[in-house]
């Protein structure tokens, strides 16, 4: 494929490509200034955009199409070519883009066979202005039919435009899939499709019915008349299979529906270039699931919208971005603002971009580049003229950006979660059917979420697991560790790269986590885990795996009382009983614990309110926030450092070896290195 | 009341930044946030307070919202029978069209949530009382208090600094509000603020000829904006940083009888 996915972005011919780009939706715009704001776009710095193809848009009643007038979307990537861009595509069949109904035809949406369906088989709505619509169900086979007629039309106009004939280096497949953001458990879909697909993993699964039976504690005579749950209602580890399988099967769902699209891309020819996807904002867990939807397609990235004030989401999501994916990116970056959501300004554009690139991000999709109906704020407007201050901070930032890649984040450390913790968070929300993704929005994080079901167990597994990661989480960047946020047990795994991982165990963990997380142990890594000892396995049986590997009663560490140390192989395994209890101390002991791992701490910049971030390379970068809205200031030293240049501000610090800086409130300071 | 196809177009960044967020800063709110409770045989199952858990009410009885508000220093008491938003969302999905109008959609909603005040659903300080009003009512008045085919505009100008602060032009059609826009939108025609006074009249006429004849007009400076916020009836600006013109009778009349009750209920 003359164009691939590496982890600095695209390598097309050959040649990296640093993926930054922009949207730009042709059909909302007038055809015969689409020139002009190219030569815009091109002028800002950008060599590649995103061109959304929405079905609705150009597919008529009659199933013809529409692609004249500012439509021609040939016309448009033609011209984008002559100019050199590159074109990342989005064809659907979701494209949201604050289109009413999301870009789906009429007919998909008032076609009651489409719907998704909730517990009670109604069709279940998505709340969103100008007028709220029907979900659509990905589940049947109609929708996949009725999108390979509008692609049939389609593909003719996109094949000879691929690279190297034309610009596109990259296609996209859907858009957000979560079912419009009803990620909760027990909300859609059970159309009798998606039933259906339920009974097929059930058989996959267990083969025969009384294996079925024994695990899902029924008495069925066929896979037939199994059902899915409608309410969590387990009250002890053994009954969990039938809603760990219906969490497995939404996750799997959500995972071949893309992946069944960027099979139809590669059926009608679109088959040189990779298939993206991207994930919305909020709750990251179940049933999303990036590194295994990555198996079925070349990249997925995770979209960001925020202001100043989310520093730690934008944080803990590109950490994960690390952790996860083959290359962190962003599909869709927050420039400008659509008028439903609270308002986005210039301040909040700059310090989320460049905070989202000090915590690893480094591909970025703006959305939106070009102003248009239903949206503002982006630097250049719909005629063709630009927002001169917003136009001045993307060229600068596309500027900085090319300057930082010679630098790269490497974490050492890898803060770990798990599919079972992450499952058992969303079925026993107690605010279900409101999903995850709302409750974020509203604020909401699992820890507020999850009741205490403790499922016999002696600690409630989802509520304290979801605390203990928010702890940890605070503990480790305290400790200014570089830690990447990640899961064991999922393919493409990586934890071999990490002198430490740390992941918050209870009683209940998932056998095929414990034999990645005791093999990365034996290969020469350091596991912390704590408060417990896993004892069963996601079924609720007994697994002593874990325990048989904690063999002795563990040497004491200097310090750190409570923890025990265990030897596997060439790693070590270090025990904390007492995890639950850490609170603010939590960061002064894994402080401790990482240096038995041989981890070495950022930067300290000498206020806790202050965070920073290493990009070791040629030159190296230090990165400074200030999240917070006060003035503070940051006292730093740094053997061989002889001056530090602010390469986003242009300040010069001079040292050597140790540098005071001012930092102003919600201030980012990308600062370079001087030897 | 909002065309499905709403066009939202040429909308200044400032000016809509600034329209939301308001001309003073708003004062954070005291309290710890929201108590939200869920309940199941009127005892306490989870409860959580400014989006962080709440462990020691689990078990207790939801009989006393207020002493509870008080309590725990909660800008408000949302307490929800464990079932609640798994019923109420099966009923307003099960009764929301397609074709409805998004005003109906939300009335649709909201009478999915105060069907179930007192039982399911209880709030301290209580929401207000009264039926959810009809869609057609609501339109009828909408349409009464907006003829189609006109737009209404506000402006509000900061003086000192001679430049607009914010702007915002609606135009309604067929009974929908069917454009949002700003300044941007009249391009080099748009209101000069050095001379908004008497610039006024030329830019409404140049309105009238790119969106549609002005039916309410609202110009004004920012410190007379921000005072007619903090008391929309008895606003104590000068009319000279206060214009409303045109000002259509009906409006007028309507807006002296609100001040002439609010003037009475004082009394």
């Amino acid at each position: 494929m003359p164009v691939q996915i590496t982890q600095d972005g695209l390598l097309i011919d050959g040649r990296p490509f640093l993926l930054y780009s922009g949207s730009v939706q042709p059909w909302r715009l007038d055809p015969g200034k689409w020139g002009k704001i190219l030569d815009r776009v091109c002028e800002l710095g950008f060599g590649c955009i995103e061109v959304y193809i929405p079905w609705g848009a150009h597919q008529r009643p009659d199933g013809s199409c529409d692609f004249t007038g500012s439509r021609d979307i040939g016309a448009f990537l033609d011209l984008a070519f002559e100019r050199g861009l590159f074109a990342i595509v989005r064809p659907g069949p979701h494209a949201n883009a604050e289109i009413t109904g999301f870009g789906y035809p009429e007919r998909i949406l008032r076609d009651p066979d489409m719907h998704a369906r909730g517990p009670e088989g109604n069709p279940v709505f998505v709340p969103t202005p100008p007028r709220m619509f029907p979900a659509v169900s990905y589940a049947g086979d109609r929708l996949y039919e009725e999108f390979g007629e509008y692609l049939t039309q389609l593909a003719p106009v996109l094949k000879p435009r691929l690279h190297p004939k034309g610009p596109i280096v990259a296609i996209q497949a859907d858009n957000e899939m979560t079912m419009f953001f009803r990620t909760g458990a027990f909300d859609l879909d059970y159309s009798e499709a998606a039933r259906a697909g339920y009974r097929r993993l059930l058989k996959d699964k267990y083969s025969t019915v009384a294996r079925l039976n024994r695990a899902h504690r029924t008495s069925l005579k066929s896979f037939d008349q199994a059902q899915p749950p409608r309410r969590f209602e387990a009250e002890s580890a053994r009954e969990l299979p039938p809603y760990l399988d219906w969490a497995e099967f939404k996750e799997t769902h959500l995972q071949s529906s893309v992946v069944r699209i960027a099979g139809m891309f590669k059926d009608h020819g679109l088959d040189s270039v990779p298939v993206t996807h991207n994930y919305p904002l909020g709750h990251l867990r179940s049933p999303l699931d990036l590194p295994g939807l990555e198996q079925g397609v070349d990249l997925v990235g995770m979209d960001m919208y925020y202001h100043k004030g989310d520093y730690r989401t934008i944080k803990a999501r590109c950490l994960a971005l690390c952790g996860l994916s083959r290359y962190p990116y962003a599909p869709e970056f927050g420039a400008g603002s659509h008028m439903a959501w609270p308002p986005v300004d210039l301040p909040d554009q700059v310090f989320t971009t460049l905070a989202a690139t000090m915590h690893g991000l480094r591909g970025i999709n703006f959305y939106m580049i070009v102003d248009r109906e239903r949206w503002y704020g982006a630097p250049i407007r719909r005629d063709g003229s630009v927002d001169p201050e917003r136009a001045d901070a993307y060229k600068r930032f596309l500027s900085l950006a090319a300057r930082l890649q010679a630098a790269r984040r490497s974490a050492e450390v890898l803060l770990l979660t798990t599919r079972l913790y992450g499952r058992l968070e969303n079925l026993t929300n107690i605010f279900d059917p409101l999903s995850p993704m709302a409750l974020a929005g509203l604020g909401y994080d699992a820890v507020a979420w999850c009741p205490p079901i403790d499922l016999g167990l002696k600690r409630p597994p989802a509520a304290v697991h979801a605390a203990l990661q928010e702890d940890l989480f605070t503990a480790l960047s305290t400790a200014r560790l570089n830690f990447d946020i990640g899961e064991p047990g999922r393919p493409g795994g990586n934890l071999r790269r990490y002198k430490m991982m740390v992941l918050p165990t209870l009683e209940i963990l998932e056998h095929q986590a414990t034999l990645d997380l005791l093999a990365a142990v034996r290969a020469g890594g350091t596991l912390v885990i704590g408060p417990d000892v896993p004892r069963l396995d996601e079924t609720g049986k007994a697994d002593r795996t874990f325990k048989s590997a904690l063999t002795g009663k563990g040497e004491k560490i200097p310090r750190i009382p409570s923890a025990r140390l265990y030897h596997l192989g060439s790693g070590r395994i270090i025990l904390l009983p007492k995890l639950a209890e850490g609170g603010a101390e939590l960061a002064k002991l894994f402080g401790a614990v990482s240096r038995l791992a041989d981890c070495r701490p950022l930067a300290d910049p000498g206020d806790d309110a202050l965070d920073s971030a290493w990009h070791p390379g040629d030159p190296d970068f230090l990165w400074l926030a200030n999240p917070t809205g006060e003035e503070r200031s940051a006292k730093l030293r740094l053997k061989d450092a002889v001056k530090l240049t602010d390469r986003w501000s242009g300040e010069v610090f001079q040292g050597p070896g140790q540098f005071s800086l001012p930092m102003p409130p919600y201030t980012i300071r990308p600062l370079e290195v001087g030897r | 009341m909002i065309s499905r196809d709403i066009a939202v177009v040429d909308v200044q960044p400032e000016h809509w930044t600034n329209l939301i967020r308001g001309p003073v800063e708003k004062p954070t709110v005291e309290g710890n946030g929201w108590l939200v409770l869920v309940h199941h045989d009127n005892r306490v199952i989870h409860a959580v307070l400014g989006g962080k858990p709440l462990q020691q009410l689990s078990g207790q009885p939801v009989d006393d919202l207020v002493s509870l508000r008080h309590r725990f220093q909660a800008a408000r008491v949302v307490c929800i029978e464990k079932d609640f938003l798994r019923r109420t969302h099966t009923r307003f999905d099960s009764s929301l069209s397609y074709d409805m109008d998004y005003v109906e959609q939300l009335l649709v909603m909201l009478a999915a949530f105060r069907k179930e005040r007192g039982s399911g659903l209880r709030v301290d300080p209580p929401t207000p009382p009264g039926p959810v009003p009809p869609f057609g009512l609501l339109q009828f008045i909408f349409d009464r208090l907006w003829p189609d085919n006109t737009s209404i505009v506000l402006y509000v100008v900061d003086e000192e600094h001679e430049s607009l602060w914010t702007s915002l032009i609606l135009r309604k059609r067929r009974g929908d509000l069917d454009l949002l826009t700003t300044d941007l939108h009249l391009g080099d025609s748009g209101l000069a603020p050095a001379d908004w006074r008497a610039d006024r009249f030329r830019m409404l006429s140049e309105l009238s000829v790119r969106v549609a004849p002005a039916y309410l007009a609202c110009f004004c400076t920012r410190d007379a904006w921000a005072s007619w916020l903090a008391a929309p009836l008895r606003p104590g600006v000068t009319p000279d940083d206060l214009i409303v013109e045109p000002c259509p009778r009906r409006l007028a009349v309507l807006a002296a009888a609100i001040r002439l009750l609010a003037r009475l209920k004082r009394a």
